[in-house]
């Protein structure tokens, strides 16, 4: 990993209060107890239960089978509560209590097995999707609700997950999943050999996966049935899943949302015709989890033949509530597409609801937002020789549907076409909202960005091009060689794009302090060893090196330390040691909070799971930090960058009184390592060598891997603290002893 | 100690307690100074220091081998975020048995072999550098380091004994043979820590001496050395090799 320590170039000159940001669906009210309730103890309570009922079972299969469905309890539990405490959860929000109201409709079909009522939460990811887990937890995405059309399939889709509920669907695959992992002798398509190759055991699994499903579907029409919904339009449900690979709509994307007079893209950039919407594959694959669409289709067809639905209706909790969810839900989809750095799409959900919204300045941020790190990803992949352009321009010609159009674009357009597009769009929306200082931090770095790849302004046209109409009327009459010097002359279309821009003198001073920036890194660069800056900051890596970084900053914030636990067994598989994990973990951020006092450093630790239910400010808070720091890391080989919500990032820097936010963790390897006994046969013959032998024989490998990464979040830039690897046991003393220097490093100046 | 060693020593714990960098290293949560006593077993069993009472009937020397303890003093001091500086005093009492080729100064053209033995005292100030092993996360002054340093060994005889009881033309023997050699001293050490303040070190050296650099004057006996086959003043080389490579053990606290 490269790490790269860019100057700031230009600070972020904006007043907080002039920071907003967009009205989405977040977690709200209290904390529920699951959220913050250990792992440890749902595991130990549902391992508890699980005792009681095969307690009277004996025999080697149930033995297996119950070790099976305590390994179960124990990854799942974990892996349910990262997803609870990931911040991707929402929790009495809107839409999460639009979902229980129609999950309440549903009748009760709680058993023996299953005595607990389930809960639905919304899911804030674009993805068309729903699960459920055997902790009693249903998923619903935003990007589902953005696509159903109406109650009714949303009650059928909880009535499809109930049934995994209440028929322990997930814990039955897991076993059976270990089962066939296991099979070796017993069962064999070949006879000649005596393993079940990998295909077979996909093979296998898919098989049993789409049985659950099809009695999900089957026995989750049984529970919809029961209720006064109208199973009409069940079956668009299997398409709108189906199709979710495709926005929420498909509506023509007009040039006219990045062109004016003065700015018109040629042809090879426009797609006329895109690529029709394919029909519905009816291949089975073999190794899919779930049952081909339309043979679930043609079933779900063939139950609601025979039901009557004159009574039943399409919404029972209502109509209006279900539409203001479902516009919400489609609200949040360019936003989450921007968070996943998928910028076309980003680009066209936007546009997508630019129509009804017209004004809304978020949307329109949206887009600028997403132009602008194309076009940063643009550059540093021209600049570093990756191939960037070609996979865009492969998933380009894959989509279906209008968003084609986009996703063409961005995939034709080069460096100086996108920095030019990007530069307009961005500048326009500063010129009607000049106090928003997420717009002016992006023009600030798209001016870094824009000074790298032009030297001067002088490329672009100062006046709009129909003044050159007139020469092209009079390509009939002109010569061979009057045509060649007009062609030479010509400008491209993109040289037109900063009409009315380039003149003014606001860009103009920006552009020169950029241009000025960049002229400096050159010099550097040529004089290299020469440059005093550059021999000051080879002596500062040096000194960073030997003694540590000396940053004299007073306070931060510690975002989510994070710990785990890994072990190697004697077969070299790797495995989560999930309850060490969590013990080390609460120890952990026990030492983060005590080294604090103990260093000079003030210190706030921000963590899920030492929150109170009414806490609900802090864990929006921790989403929104943790979300940041995941767009940082994949920006990482990129030049600052402000986050995708600076605006958040401002505030949280204000409320906590520090710019400094830490993200800190450890993760332990223990190695199956054989004893190294060589040594101890050598130390016999030198006996002072015997105990250090000795102690290395007797006791197991260990790395640690240990990590702290500083940000200033309101500039982006950062500090990579430590991200070390160390052959040493993630003892006590090591840990304290590693936290306790990340806060000397931070807080102690270099005199 | 004569005066130049006690200021040298002197001078040398003001310096490790009180360097200033440019940046302080971090220590163990702040604390970066260890103080502990500890001993230490030479590899080879030695000769045990011997009185009267060891003279058996024939007038001839009864002495043992066996283990002869080093105690130490150390303090240690981060430097750095890995390495730390250590200054060591130890003490160890042994003895030799030899061979004493004596000039009768009442007689100089006389030369007499009389058998003997000497017990010594070693002193030892060591002034170590410890090199904290960075691939194993190990700050100073804790964990895992390579040790490199020099020591002044101080060999001070303090009696001698002889078979002959009275040998009234040997009364003039006074040896003022005190001995400086030094050593160069390399090896390795870990230090584990218990409650954050006590901790407990082992430690590997090995020694390797340089040439007597002064030999005391007014040395007027030279010494056959029966292992060395020869007449020369390689006692206190033999002592020497003798703690040439050490293991030890010490405690203290971490402050």
């Amino acid at each position: 990993m490269k790490f790269y320590i860019i100057l700031t170039i230009a600070l972020l000159t904006c007043t907080l209060s002039q920071a907003q940001s967009p009205d989405l669906l977040e977690p709200q009210g209290k904390i529920p107890k699951e959220f913050t309730t250990n792992s440890t103890t749902k595991y130990k309570t549902q391992l508890a239960n699980l005792n009681k009922k095969t307690k009277s079972k004996k025999g080697k299969k149930n033995r297996k089978d119950k070790k099976n469905k305590k390994q179960f309890l124990l990854e799942s539990n974990f892996a349910i509560d990262d997803i609870l405490q990931s911040g991707l959860v929402l929790f009495n929000d809107p839409a999460t209590t639009y979902v229980n109201k129609v999950l309440n409709q549903l009748p009760d079909k709680r058993s023996r097995r299953q005595t607990t009522k389930p809960k639905a939460y919304v899911l804030n990811s674009p993805a068309v999707n729903a699960f459920a887990t055997d902790q009693g937890y249903i998923f619903v995405t935003l990007g589902l609700l953005a696509n159903l059309e109406n109650e009714a399939q949303l009650a059928f889709v909880l009535s499809h997950e109930l049934i995994h509920f209440y028929h322990g669907h997930s814990i039955e695959k897991f076993a059976h999943s270990k089962d066939v992992n296991r099979e070796k002798k017993s069962f064999n398509f070949n006879k000649n050999k005596n393993n079940l190759s990998v295909d077979q055991k996909l093979f296998k699994e898919s098989l049993y996966s789409k049985r659950m499903e099809e009695e999900a579907d089957a026995d989750g029409y049984k529970i919809f049935k029961e209720t006064m919904y109208d199973g009409s339009t069940l079956p668009d449900v299997f398409r709108i899943l189906y199709y979710s690979y495709l926005p929420f709509e498909d509506k023509p994307f007009e040039r006219s949302f990045f062109e004016d007079a003065n700015y018109t893209f040629p042809n090879n950039l426009w797609l006329d015709d895109v690529k029709a919407i394919e029909p519905m594959e009816t291949k089975e694959d073999k190794h899919s989890s779930h049952p081909a669409s339309a043979k679930r289709l043609s079933k779900i067809e063939q139950k609601i033949k025979s039901d009557n639905s004159d009574t039943k209706r399409l919404f029972i909790v209502g109509e209006e509530e279900f539409n203001k969810i479902k516009q919400k839900a489609r609200y949040q989809i360019p936003f989450l597409n921007l968070y996943n750095s998928n910028f076309p799409e980003a680009i066209y959900t936007s546009y997508l609801l630019s129509e009804e919204n017209p004004s809304d300045l978020e949307l329109k941020k949206v887009v600028g937002k997403s132009l602008y790190m194309h076009a940063k990803y643009l550059n540093y992949a021209k600049q570093n020789d990756i191939d960037y352009s070609e996979n865009y321009a492969e998933v380009a010609e894959s989509i279906q549907g209008e968003s084609q159009k986009v996703y063409h674009l961005l995939a034709e357009l080069d460096v100086e076409e996108a920095l030019v597009l990007a530069m307009r769009y961005n500048w326009n929306l500063l010129q009607s909202n000049s106090k928003d200082t997420e717009i002016q931090g992006v023009i600030d770095d798209l001016f870094i960005e824009f000074a790298s790849v032009f030297d001067n302004l002088n490329k672009f046209a100062n006046t709009a091009p129909s003044a050159n109409k007139l020469e092209e009327s009079d390509s009939k009459t002109k010569s061979k060689n009057d045509k060649i010097k007009s062609a030479s002359g010509k400008k491209g279309y993109w040289q037109y794009g900063l009409v009315d821009i380039a003149t003014d003198a606001n860009f103009k001073k920006e552009f020169s302090s950029a241009r000025r920036v960049e002229k400096m890194k050159e010099r550097e660069f040529k004089s290299h060893t020469s440059s005093s800056n550059y021999k000051k900051r080879k002596k500062e890596n040096k000194l960073d090196v030997k003694k540590g970084k000396a940053l004299g900053i007073k306070k931060v914030v510690v975002v989510n330390p994070y710990y785990l636990s890994v072990a190697e067994d004697k077969k070299a598989n790797t495995e989560v040691e999930y309850l060490r994990s969590e013990e080390k973990q609460e120890t952990f951020n026990e030492y983060i909070n005590d080294l604090g006092k103990k260093s000079k450093l003030k210190v706030e630790v921000l963590d899920v799971a030492s929150l109170k239910s009414n806490d609900i400010e802090t864990f929006n808070d921790i989403s929104n930090a943790n979300q940041y720091f995941s767009q940082q890391m994949d920006q990482y080989n990129l030049s600052l960058t402000p986050g995708f919500e600076q605006g958040e990032m401002d505030l949280l820097a204000k409320k906590y009184d520090t710019d400094y936010f830490l993200w800190t963790g450890v993760i332990s390897l223990k190695n199956s390592g054989k004893g190294e006994w060589a040594w101890v046969g050598v130390s016999v013959l030198l006996p002072y060598f015997l105990p250090f032998t000795l102690y290395n024989a007797l006791t197991p490998d260990y790395d640690m891997f240990y990590y702290a990464i500083l940000f200033d979040v309101t500039t982006g830039k950062r500090s990579v603290l430590k991200t070390e690897f160390y052959s040493t046991r993630d003892s006590k003393t090591m840990i304290k002893s590693h936290v306790y220097d990340t806060y000397h490093q931070i807080n102690t100046r270099r005199k | 100690m004569n005066l130049k060693s006690t200021t040298i020593t002197i001078l040398c714990i003001v310096s490790i307690i009180n360097i200033g960098f440019s940046q302080a290293p971090p220590g163990y949560l702040g604390k970066k100074t260890t103080l502990g006593i500890g001993i230490g077993i030479p590899t080879l069993q030695r000769e045990k220091p011997v009185d009267a009472s060891n003279f058996s009937g024939d007038n001839d020397i009864d002495y043992d081998f066996g283990i002869t303890p080093v105690l130490s003093i150390e303090l240690t001091r981060a430097v750095n975020r890995f390495s730390s500086a250590s200054l060591t005093y130890s003490r160890s009492s042994v003895g030799l048995n030899l061979d004493f080729l004596a000039v009768n100064q009442a007689n100089p053209g006389s030369i007499n072999e009389i058998e003997g033995f000497l017990n010594a005292n070693i002193s030892s100030i060591s002034l170590l550098y410890n090199w904290h092993v960075q691939r194993k996360g190990h700050l100073a002054p804790i964990g895992s380091s390579y040790i490199f340093g020099i020591r002044n060994n101080s060999i001070n005889p303090t009696d001698v004994l002889f078979d002959r009881p009275s040998a009234t033309s040997f009364e003039d023997l006074s040896l003022k043979s005190k001995v400086n050699i030094n050593s160069l001293v390399v090896g390795w050490s870990h230090t584990f820590l218990i409650q954050d303040i006590i901790f407990i070190k082992t430690r590997l050296l090995f020694a390797a001496n340089f040439k007597a650099v002064k030999i005391v004057k007014n040395d007027y006996y030279s010494v056959y050395d029966d292992i060395q086959e020869g007449y020369n003043f390689s006692a206190s080389e033999r002592l020497l090799e003798q703690e040439a490579i050490q293991f030890e053990i010490s405690t203290g606290i971490l402050f």
